[in-house]
């Protein structure tokens, strides 16, 4: 046998069940998901890699539409397909009854933990007048989940 | 300091607001018409312009299916009389974000 230098693949699903801390920031104290969340946001805002935390600057407003964005559905548990770890959401995020200027942008965000961002997702620019907004999720694997770590 | 007098009551005109908003509704469009007084609605007036009466033939349903890099996108428009009066929409996100991790090279 032989010995190969590599991340290991347990190790991405567990970070993303908060398994391990390698600074002395968060206390767990409790076997709990956090709650995140997912806000949209206008084609002139900018939401980026660099964003850090979710902020309503930029974000959408109008009739149907409430500031912070949807909680997510979180019932898939972080899976590990080969060796990428992914996970995604369990429902589509909708919105009903909506009247909004133009938007291409959904940041996720983790609600519980001072709102820092996890993962920002852009897709055509849209405008909803009284009408109803779904953003449907990609199939939960290692190639397409919304979030893998490869 | 003017003031008028309105069935309402007595107010000091330059602290009277007009405000309006419109919806959009299965019935028709509706217009909410409000007074305001510092700030608080002293008179309030709503009004339905419904759809029946109108021609259907001026009723139009258009859809459309675009796609990104990242996304498919469809758009359902219903418009009367060339105005769009609902608009729905979906994304469906094609593939999410993948987070590739380095190797580290001692």
């Amino acid at each position: 046998m032989a010995n190969t230098q590599a991340v290991c693949n347990s190790f991405k699903t567990e970070l993303l069940n908060a398994n391990h801390a390698f600074g002395a920031t968060i206390v767990r104290g409790a076997t709990t998901k956090d709650t995140f969340k997912a806000a949209l946001f206008l084609a002139s805002a900018t939401i980026n890699a660099s964003t850090t935390a979710y902020s309503t600057t930029g974000e959408v407003t109008g009739t149907g539409y409430t500031a912070g964005g949807v909680t997510v559905t979180n019932a898939n548990a972080p899976a590990l397909d080969g060796s990428t770890a992914h996970w995604t959401p369990s429902a589509a995020f909708s919105w009903t009854g909506m009247t909004t200027g133009s938007f291409d942008c959904c940041e996720i965000y983790n609600s519980t933990q001072s709102n820092k961002a996890v993962a920002v997702y852009t897709f055509g620019a849209t405008t909803i007048t009284a009408g109803d907004f779904n953003l449907n999720m990609p199939t939960n694997n290692g190639t397409t989940g919304l979030l893998r770590l490869a | 300091m003017t003031q008028v007098q309105t069935e309402s009551g007595m107010f000091d005109l330059d602290k009277l607001e007009i405000r309006e908003d419109h919806q959009i509704t299965n019935e028709g469009r509706l217009t909410r018409t409000q007074m305001m007084h510092e700030g608080k609605v002293v008179r309030e007036h709503v009004n339905l312009n419904e759809w029946r009466g109108l021609d259907p033939a001026k009723l139009e349903f258009r859809d459309s299916v675009t796609m990104t890099d990242n996304s498919r996108n469809i758009v359902s428009e219903w418009l009367m009389d060339g105005a769009v009066v609902r608009r729905n929409g979906s994304a469906t996100i094609l593939s999410g974000l993948s987070l590739s991790g380095d190797q580290a090279t001692i």
